[in-house]
């Protein structure tokens, strides 16, 4: 084994240990490992960043093969470096339109395809099936996510749920079932829900488990099934 | 202070300690939980090995260090197997802060299948531009990579012999702890240049990629530490993410036991406020 991955793990060692140091209380040398650990990745990024950009996608090309076009990009590059000058800040305008254009035009069309269509089409599936031989079927699979049983019930459920967010009506009488109906359904997604807002309203989901864990604190306070009015809450 | 109060104000720093003990004991005495193959991972492993000899593999390794604990053992066994079943693998990486993991991944599991850079691989490093790359990808290979990581020009070099765009690519995964990504993968690559695809990412983020999964928009996802066991043990090998299932465990039902003797003190003592108040009125 090479000395450099010797000392190069020893170094790791020791700075995951100062990093955990904190669980103990703020410490210099968690403050150590940690503006370290913040200095190494940004210098990384700049370093790398400068190297495969400016260095190779931009000034070789240019000076070594003539690809004099890519000053184009560079310019609309530069354009946004006058927001920094108030004067000329409005230039800045151009490239973020380009940039918004091009952006957009892009993502929406692929967006739309994948996130939408494609999401109707697996979503919306017949509720019979017709199986030559036996004639139109009702399959009652559970475990099956393409039986007829889970096509009613993800079609209660998406509807119920799309009319909870739909506020251009009140919630009352029969609309205050379906609504009631479909936030239920929304709180059998709690992990998605979780992952969606990035856990900062995991608690708004009564699912913070992994959120109050992370966040440290006396456990058994934060931790608890309540019992709130109509309903049971991991919170 | 009754024992339960004593218990429901407990120093968070034993709390800490005792996580810290359920995951070095198991990591020092491997217990060897039995490990069950799920469809997802299943999907991956199964496409990779219908793959006759040659074909082109993409594989992208979208995370930092941040995530390698997860993410590095399932490019391993990725790396292991499509050297094993002698694909022709492109690797890439669409987080700057990545670049220098993913290339000593890519070159330690290479070195260890016997494997030469240019002819039976390629590393072609990170670009900027996250998704721009993807969509110039499935443009022109070589105008998104000129050069590979270590600054080799890419036209010419035999592992990209007939690969011209990712139309040309026959599987592509996406290792993803965040975005760009898997996600950003289907969006800009297989939903426009229409190749297979599969996924791999941490496990906080597998329940938001099952929408993508279950409507076939990807083949397979490797969720997490124990998606990577999975392939371990499809690989029949074990490596980091067997070893790390234990210690997951382990911690897991530490958390379990936490909970359920918290709700239990915490009612417990909330009875015992309302009996001393009953008694009082």
């Amino acid at each position: 084994m090479s000395f450099e991955l010797i000392i190069g793990a020893w170094v790791a060692t020791g700075l995951t240990l100062f990093i955990f140091t904190f669980l103990y209380k703020d410490n210099p040398l968690f403050k150590l490992a940690e503006n370290l650990y913040v200095g190494v990745s940004v210098g990384y990024t700049i370093v790398k960043t400068y190297d495969t950009v400016i260095v190779h996608l931009v000034w070789k090309p240019i000076v070594e093969n003539g690809e004099w076009a890519l000053l184009i990009p560079v310019a609309i590059g530069m354009l946004m470096l006058t927001r920094y000058v108030p004067k000329a800040a409005w230039i800045s305008r151009y490239a973020f339109a380009f940039i918004v254009g091009v952006g957009s035009g892009l993502a929406i069309p692929r967006t739309i395809s994948s996130f939408i269509l494609k999401q109707i089409e697996d979503t919306v599936r017949p509720l019979l099936t017709l199986i030559p031989g036996e004639g139109v079927t009702f399959t009652w699979n559970l475990l099956n996510p393409a039986s007829s049983l889970n096509t009613i019930i993800i079609l209660i459920g998406v509807s119920s749920v799309l009319f909870y967010f739909f506020f251009s009506v009140e919630h009352t009488g029969p609309g205050k079932v379906v609504a009631r109906t479909g936030i239920r359904r929304c709180r059998f997604g709690p992990a998605r829900c979780c992952h969606r807002h990035r856990y900062r309203t995991a608690s708004r989901y009564r699912w913070g488990l992994a959120c109050c864990c992370s966040r440290g604190g006396p456990w058994p306070c934060r931790l608890r099934l309540v019992y709130a009015g109509d309903r049971w809450f991991l919170g | 202070m009754s024992f339960t109060e004593r218990m429901l104000k407990i120093d968070r720093r034993i709390i800490f300690l005792v996580i810290g003990v359920c995951t070095l004991v198991p990591l020092l005495y491997p217990v060897g939980l039995p490990i069950r193959i799920s469809q997802e991972v299943r999907g991956v492993y199964d496409h990779i090995e219908s793959l006759p000899e040659g074909s082109p593999f993409l594989l992208s390794l979208d995370f930092d260090p941040a995530s390698k604990p997860e993410l590095h053992p399932q490019s391993i066994s990725l790396l292991r197997h499509a050297f094993k079943k002698n694909l022709r693998v492109i690797a890439l990486t669409l987080w700057v802060s990545g670049t220098g993991m993913a290339d000593q991944v890519v070159t330690q599991v290479a070195r260890e299948m016997g494997k030469e850079n240019g002819k039976d691989y390629v590393f072609l490093g990170w670009s900027p531009g996250g998704t721009a790359v993807i969509i110039n990808m499935g443009q022109d290979l070589y105008g998104a990579f000129p050069a590979d990581y270590n600054g080799k020009p890419t036209k010419g070099l035999p592992v990209l012999q007939g690969i011209n765009s990712l139309r040309d690519v026959s599987y592509a995964v996406s290792l993803g702890a965040g975005r760009p990504g898997v996600e950003e993968w289907y969006v800009f690559g297989k939903d426009k240049y229409k190749f297979e695809m599969g996924g791999g990412c941490t496990g906080v983020m597998a329940p938001g990629l099952y929408p993508l999964l279950r409507s076939g928009q990807i083949n397979g996802l490797i969720g997490g530490l124990r998606g990577a066991a999975e392939y371990e043990t499809l690989m029949d090998q074990k490596g980091k993410a067997i070893a790390g299932m234990d210690a997951q465990s382990a911690t897991h039902l530490a958390i379990i036991v936490l909970v359920i003797m918290c709700n239990l003190f915490y009612f417990s003592s909330r009875n015992r406020a309302r009996s001393q108040g009953q008694a009082g009125a």
